[in-house]
């Protein structure tokens, strides 16, 4: 079982105690993931800028641990207000372009992160081989 | 195996939304989270545990076509939006899946993406067909 840190993510992951993501062979975890853009400290207002932003943090972490998006198995999101399940699933389809996951969305009454107003947490195939894993330096 | 399989209903959120009922990826099934629609129909009955047989119906029919089971499944998530719920939704989980036992989380939450949803359940199963030996 190898974790793997995003380096988006470094400040968050390290307060927190966790991944950006972990890869078990055949699958890698991704970590639930917000619009926080790790490189400005800021995260934007709208929830459709946040899900773009959630999704190319996630989509990173997919490529620098050699999966992508199209090897996502399962989505789960998680949103704070029910009129933003339409823009977020919306926008996740565009992103997905044909991949067709599972999903489950899910209204709450609020994410750790005050300005959050998405987060989103996926499940991928992990498309590398035990022993040839190209992101070795990020590795745990 | 290693192709993955998608697994659809006639759920017009699936096709709006870009999604599936279910995916097969060696060794599981997992399965989106699932609302109280007679997906035939899309009518949603108001009864929670109406809507709990219908979502169990759903996903039984789905693992059938996965080449599943309800037998196979290793993990459930129940949302609800009302702790006054559980007792009723639990009870039918417990008789559907009696002998099954799997690990299970309830949560309850603000909402679902439509209000006559009452219950929504996730379930993740072993793909069966591994199981068989050639």
């Amino acid at each position: 079982m190898w974790k793997f840190r995003g380096q988006e993510g470094l400040l968050d992951e390290w307060m927190h105690g966790h991944s950006r993501a972990l890869i078990q062979d055949p699958f890698i975890f991704v970590t639930n993931t917000t619009g926080f853009d790790y490189a400005r400290m800021a995260i934007p207002e709208g929830v459709v800028d946040q899900t773009r932003n959630a999704w190319m943090i996630v989509s990173g972490v997919l490529a620098q641990a050699d999966s992508s998006l199209s090897e996502i198995v399962q989505c789960r999101y998680y949103v704070t207000e029910r009129e933003d399940c339409d823009p977020v699933l919306r926008f996740s389809r565009e992103m997905l372009n044909g991949v067709c996951p599972a999903v489950t969305i899910l209204v709450l009454p609020a994410l750790p992160h005050p300005s959050a107003k998405v987060a989103i947490e996926v499940t991928a195939m992990w498309g590398g081989r035990v022993g040839s894993f190209s992101g070795l330096s990020t590795l745990l | 195996m290693n192709t993955r399989r998608h697994i659809s209903t006639n759920s017009p959120f699936e096709a709006e939304y870009g999604y599936c009922r279910a995916v097969v990826q060696d060794p599981f099934v997992f399965v989106s989270g699932t609302t109280g629609y007679d997906y035939a129909t899309m009518e949603i009955p108001d009864d929670v545990a109406q809507q709990t047989y219908n979502i169990w119906e759903t996903i039984s029919a789905t693992l059938t076509q996965a080449d599943s089971d309800l037998a196979e499944i290793v993990k459930t998530t129940i949302y609800l939006t009302e702790s006054a719920h559980a007792q009723t939704v639990l009870h039918v989980c417990a008789q559907i899946l009696e002998g099954v036992r799997p690990a299970s989380t309830v949560v309850i939450v603000k909402a679902f993406p439509r209000p006559e949803m009452k219950v929504v359940i996730e379930a993740t199963a072993m793909w069966r067909v591994r199981t068989i030996p050639n």
